[in-house]
């Protein structure tokens, strides 16, 4: 499983280093810290399904209106991004781990980034599709959020 | 064929180099760059005995991949259309007719920023007949097992950017693309990752391409006004040697500087990360809302839009997508940008009016 996420990110930093080698190490980075905390997200749906966890909740976001596109976008990035951020960036650039993952995992293209991408994102919407009927018929609850510890409300 | 744009200098204003390389095609000649030992277009600077590359069974002798092509051409057997890909293999013994894998089609170079592409029929022959034995045969007489890159100074001059041994590269072909990979061995198991060397379609990330100048979902409208400059400080190509970016050059044939080169892409690079981004937070927003309050218009769009937007992103993030895909991720971009606009200013209204 390790070795399979460092050929991921193998795969981006090469896919991204064949347009841009000056900065494809940033490039790949917040790339794959993006799409891994929306598979966050994902899990995070399905533990709360079961009862294990609330959704995560730690910024409360209300810029323009609770429920528009921009609020959205801030609270997923400061609740989800952030950690996943923190953590790709231990993975990326602590003793330059990135050059590391590049020898131990070598790949030609960004394939396979690409399909990560793409199955992340439709993994993350079949999720949501499937706990959204589960809910309707009863068989899990609605979902519940832990209680912010800050919220971020400009109008 | 595509279009060349790379060529703003004329032939006489460079006559040291019309003996060496003027094979009887305009163009490509007048490059700033070219790589020696490519199987895409053969040429030695410091050794160029004007051998055949390829000599057909009635005699026929062709002294570079793109005479050879435009042959080709005169006799209908390439077509436009994409087939398969094909991929040099160095651990594979090198050069030689074992070397290919895959099927389909083999793309041929006019020059470094057009391509052709040879029909299935033809190109079948090539991976088990004698042309690789022959492409093998006229590159080892020159320089065995070296690739080398050059720049064209100003005086006509040449200057060798980058050579390795030919166990370091790769050539591999995407959908319309073709890269050379540099892929240092490790201890002759396997290459340690790679970069791109040459490519039969570098993005001209300095250009703003039509995804990032659309690039506007949700938060992206600063980086639409951002683009838009970019794009008007235009830049005609850039160029990659060893790693590096040389020059970039404005569109009336002169030189920028390394450091506009390198702003600019760096600036373009930000946009396509700001939309993959911001679309892939709009599927986020819209998945959230749709498992919390069930399937509006709303949260429908804001998942497939965003989805698509964020996949279209990062194709063009990972792969340098060039022809149809390059085109479909355009048109995903703009959409996903009207439609990040126009949802934005709707809350935006919805938030001053009240509603």
């Amino acid at each position: 499983m390790k070795n399979f996420y460092y050929s991921i990110i193998s795969s981006s930093l090469v896919g991204a280093k064949s347009s841009d080698p000056n900065s494809y190490k940033t490039t790949s980075y917040v790339a794959v810290s993006i799409i891994t905390c929306l598979n966050f997200f994902t899990i995070n749906m399905l533990l709360n399904a079961g009862g294990i966890c609330d959704i995560l909740n730690i910024v409360e976001v209300d810029i323009i209106s609770k429920k528009s596109l921009i609020s959205g976008q801030v609270h997923g990035l400061l609740n989800f991004g952030v950690i996943s951020l923190l953590i790709h960036y231990f993975i990326f650039f602590y003793k330059k781990n990135y050059e590391a993952i590049l020898k131990k995992s070598p790949q030609k293209n960004g394939t396979l980034m690409i399909y990560y991408i793409a199955i992340s994102l439709v993994v993350m919407i079949i999720t949501g599709v499937l706990l959204r009927w589960l809910s309707n018929i009863g068989v899990v609850e609605d979902f519940t959020y832990m209680k912010p510890l800050w919220v971020l409300k400009l109008f | 064929m595509g279009q060349k744009y790379m060529h703003t200098v004329p032939h006489t204003a460079m006559p040291a180099m019309q003996p060496r390389f003027d094979c009887g095609h305009t163009g490509h000649e007048m490059l700033c760059g070219f790589g020696l030992n490519t199987p895409l277009r053969y040429a030695d600077p410091s050794g160029w005995q004007n051998q055949p590359v390829i000599t057909l069974p009635g005699g026929l002798s062709f002294y570079t991949l793109e005479g050879y092509h435009a042959y080709l051409r005169s006799l209908g057997h390439e077509t436009p259309a994409f087939a398969g890909s094909y991929r040099y293999g160095p651990f594979q013994n090198g050069f030689g007719p074992g070397q290919f894998s895959g099927s389909g089609s083999l793309y041929a170079y006019d020059d470094y920023s057009t391509y052709d592409v040879v029909s299935n029929t033809f190109g079948n022959e090539r991976w088990n007949g004698s042309f690789a034995g022959q492409v093998q045969s006229a590159y080892s007489n020159q320089q065995p097992n070296t690739y080398a890159q050059y720049e064209v100074n100003n005086d006509g001059s040449l200057n060798k950017t980058f050579e390795t041994s030919m166990d370091n590269i790769q050539i591999v072909s995407s959908q319309n693309n073709i890269n050379i990979y540099y892929t240092p061995l490790i201890a002759g198991n396997g290459p340690s990752g790679g970069s791109v060397l040459l490519s039969s379609h570098p993005v001209a990330s300095g250009q703003g391409d039509g995804f990032s100048s659309s690039s506007v979902s949700g938060t992206g409208v600063l980086l639409q006004i951002a683009d838009n400059v970019n794009t008007l400080y235009k830049h005609d190509t850039y160029r990659q040697t060893n790693g590096k970016i040389a020059s970039i050059r404005k569109p009336n044939g002169q030189l920028r500087t390394s450091q506009q080169a390198q702003r600019a892409i760096r600036g373009s690079r930000l946009l396509k990360l700001g939309s993959f981004a911001s679309n892939g937070f709009m599927a986020y927003n819209g998945v959230s809302s749709y498992a919390e309050n069930g399937l509006t218009l709303r949260n429908g769009s804001d998942m497939v839009i965003g989805t698509l937007g964020t996949i279209a992103a990062g194709i063009v993030l990972f792969s340098n997508p060039v022809g149809w895909v390059a085109t479909a991720c355009i048109v995903v971009g703009a959409g996903s940008a009207i439609y990040g606009t126009a949802t934005v200013g709707y809350d935006i209204y919805d938030e001053i009016s009240g509603d």
